[in-house]
């Protein structure tokens, strides 16, 4: 019998070697190569069906914002931003079973309500589409994968809760990617 | 002594890591794209070893026989010149290393924290997988939804391509 | 061990003797079952080869009396020993590796090649107790083992150091791959009306049923014509031609390293007579007269029934190789995306809901009805094609201005 942590093993080593690959080597389709290997490690863990195809459907849809943006970049990105989200709040609001539970919101959840909506989504994509107008959406794409490591950060600070080793190990590998990535390519402008 | 199929596991893995580490050290590129054959070759294996006979010779259909060829075509296609001449690793290659034994050492140690609830493999499927797979894929209960956007997500990666490739005159 | 018992099932009998022999050895199970695996399979590779090399000799006699003349006759009666003397000639040759070529790639390539027709023996049944191994993904192995044959071709135009060879093989596997699409939907079709995918599963259903050939007769064209096209063969060896392109991607090949090129495409052309045997004729059964003549039914008759079905669709692809001129490669990949592919999925949606309407009823309604909805996909085929023919007739006639003075 083959105990499964022999084949959790043989991921991790292949993962390692693609990892090399990906970062050691000068040509693109070389890292590809590397990209391939990544993609030989066989998933041991059942995961919800539908939880991955939200997660599908919202990462093709960031990667359509992001590319709009950019080549919307001779326009006002701010009222474009507006738009955005004022289109988007018009087609959620068929979806909203009880509309009774925001109408009943005290004045905290009121400050909440717009503190969330004007800082956390209108701010952050201000920046995002005024940082378009400037980097290319492969490199803004790329930097903007430092959002989830800065989430464990945030926790930490706030709620005092240890992020785990595999997240800590996940995010020394995105930041050290991202810096390397930058040193290597920043003749590009 | 081990039995049969921990013998075929060592000979897949050997065949596996040996190849993976060829892909990312020779300079010729045809030649990485080569032993990147050997390696989905080696992953098939495994398959066989896991009693998944139909996703060992999908692996071989789409992966040597499609995504390996695809490889090959860009390799040739592109950057001829610098083929077999120039050092492949750029000079960063030793932090390459250390990180990627870093990764390994990492996941290891993780792994074998879980490692006393892994020992009991679970057991192989009864029945005709195949029919189990097609039933799973198809039925309304199960993964018919996924499978659909799947072949949406290909459609839409279909157009992309030609899109790109579409010759604006 | 009965004479009888040796006649009906041949494979068991010896397996059984074998292991017996060398358990009477003191072998350990393990290695014993490992070794009788062994000489199976070296038995079943022999097979394939020794057939291999009588293929040789069909090959040039009917290439011969197609073109009018006698072929060889001079090596034994009838120049049956011809292959012989041409394959000590090939092994005699010097062996020419070309300057600049990469030499490990370069050996390589004819070596995958005729393992990618080996390997397909593996699944090949030829008769009820006689095949290597049973399969519940028979039919997707077939695919996978085209794809290594694309691989060897294009290790072969590259390493060869050579523009044309690297042509012609970028062709070569343009040519494969686009036509692995239809070749896999018209093996669909079987699939569907039997409902497994392994070989074994479908010519048992053609036995106990009817050959798929009466229920899907334009699945047969189509499969006819995607496996001719995968096998390199003409009308489609534009990448092979010694006036096209002097052979393609085995331009650098000479001597024994050709032979394999050679020899594994004779083989897979044979290989694959022998799957159009078993996917649409019937596999090893007579066309239902092994249930009127049981001394039919045994696995003797259902091999020579397989390899004479092998043989005659083998007779089939060669006779249009050497009647029909070879087509242009952008004909090809325009014939196989603009035409073959949709007709392909179109007759598979048709063929399933037919199937799958009419599988209940009894057996003479399903073969009609299947029969009439290829016709019905047929002809609707022809009369499009028949309809675009017209407008383009139009517009080529249409009178063209004259320049006015």
């Amino acid at each position: 019998m083959i105990p499964l942590s022999w084949y959790l093993y043989l991921s991790a080593a292949l993962f390692a070697v693609g990892l090399y690959g990906v970062l050691a080597r000068k040509n693109a389709i070389a890292i590809m190569l590397g990209i391939g290997l990544f993609l030989m490690e066989s998933p041991t863990s059942p995961t919800s069906a539908v939880g991955n195809l939200v997660a599908l459907l919202s990462g093709v849809g960031f990667a359509l914002v992001t590319i709009f943006f950019r080549r919307l970049r001779a326009l006002h990105g701010p009222s474009i931003v507006c738009l955005c989200n004022l289109a988007t709040g018009f087609g959620a609001a068929p979806l909203v079973h009880d509309y009774s539970a925001i109408l009943g919101l005290t004045l905290s959840g009121w400050a909440a309500l717009i503190l969330l909506g004007s800082v956390q989504i209108g701010l952050s994509y201000i920046l995002y589409a005024a940082a378009l107008k400037r980097v290319k959406p492969l490199r803004a794409a790329t930097i903007s994968l430092i959002e989830p490591i800065l989430n464990p950060v945030l926790v930490f600070l706030l709620l005092h809760e240890v992020p785990s080793s595999l997240a800590i190990l996940g995010a020394v590998a995105i930041l050290g990617a991202i810096m390397m990535d930058l040193r290597l390519n920043s003749n590009e402008q | 002594m081990p039995d049969a199929t921990q013998v075929m596991f060592f000979l897949s893995a050997a065949l596996i890591l040996v190849s993976a580490v060829l892909v990312v050290t020779v300079r010729n590129l045809v030649h990485a794209a080569l032993w990147l054959i050997a390696t989905l070759f080696g992953v098939a294996m495994l398959y066989v070893l896991l009693e998944a006979g139909f996703l060992a010779v999908v692996q071989v259909v789409v992966y040597i026989g499609a995504i390996a060829i695809l490889f090959i075509f860009a390799v040739m296609l592109t950057r001829r010149d610098l083929l077999s001449k120039t050092q492949q690793t750029n000079p960063n290659w030793p932090v390459a290393l250390g990180v990627s034994a870093l990764a390994l050492v990492g996941i290891a140690y993780i792994v074998r924290g879980f490692a006393f609830s892994l020992e009991r493999t679970p057991a192989p499927l009864t029945g005709d997988t195949l029919q189990m797979l097609g039933e799973a894929l198809t039925s309304p209960n199960l993964f018919v939804l996924p499978f659909e956007v799947a072949s949406v997500l290909l459609l839409a990666a279909l157009i992309g391509s030609v899109y790109l490739a579409w010759n604006k005159k | 061990m009965s004479f009888w018992n040796f006649w009906t099932d041949p494979i068991g009998i010896a397996d059984a003797w074998l292991r017996g022999l060398f358990a009477g050895w003191g072998m350990p199970d393990f290695w014993a079952s490992l070794l009788v695996s062994l000489v199976g399979i070296v038995v079943l590779v022999v097979f394939a080869l020794v057939l291999d090399i009588m293929l040789v000799w069909v090959e040039r006699k009917v290439v011969a009396r197609f073109q009018g003349r006698l072929g060889p006759n001079r090596v034994g009666p009838f120049g049956l020993f011809q292959p012989f003397p041409d394959i000590v000639k090939l092994i005699i040759k010097e062996d020419i590796t070309p300057a600049g070529a990469d030499k490990v790639v370069f050996n390589m390539a004819p070596v995958i090649s005729a393992m990618s027709v080996i390997i397909l023996w593996a699944i090949f049944p030829l008769a009820a107790r006689i095949y290597g191994t049973d399969l519940n993904v028979g039919v997707l192995y077939l695919i996978a083992a085209g794809a290594f044959g694309t691989l060897s071709v294009i290790m072969a135009g590259w390493s060869s150091n050579n523009k044309y060879a690297l042509l012609g093989a970028f062709r070569s596997v343009a040519t494969m791959i686009s036509f692995e699409i239809p070749l896999v939907v018209a093996l669909m079709i079987p699939v569907v009306i039997t409902g497994s995918m392994s070989l074994k599963a479908i010519s048992e259903a053609q036995i106990n049923g009817v050959p798929f050939f009466l229920l899907a007769p334009l699945a047969f064209l189509i499969f006819l014509i995607s496996a001719i096209a995968e096998l390199g063969r003409s009308p489609f060896d534009l990448n092979e031609g010694e006036s096209e392109i002097v052979s393609g991607f085995h331009i650098e090949y000479s001597g024994m390293k050709f032979g394999w090129f050679y020899a594994g495409e004779l083989l897979h052309s044979y290989t694959v007579g022998g799957l159009m045997g078993i996917l649409f004729f019937g596999g090893w059964g007579w066309f239902g007269l092994e249930r009127l003549l049981p001394w039919l039914d045994t696995p003797f008759f259902g091999a020579i029934a397989v390899l004479g079905k092998a043989l005659i669709g083998y007779w089939i692809i060669m006779w249009i190789k050497y009647t029909v001129p070879r087509i242009r490669i952008d004909h090809m990949l325009a014939f196989n995306w603009k035409f073959l592919t949709p007709l392909a999925f179109v007759l598979l949606m048709v063929m399933a809901v037919v199937h799958s309407l009419f599988k209940e009823q009894t057996l003479w309604v399903y073969v009609v009805a299947m029969f009439l909805s290829n016709i019905l996909v047929g002809w609707v085929t022809l009369e499009i094609l028949r309809n675009n023919a017209r407008q383009q007739r139009e517009t080529a006639e249409a009178p063209k201005p004259v320049a006015q003075h």
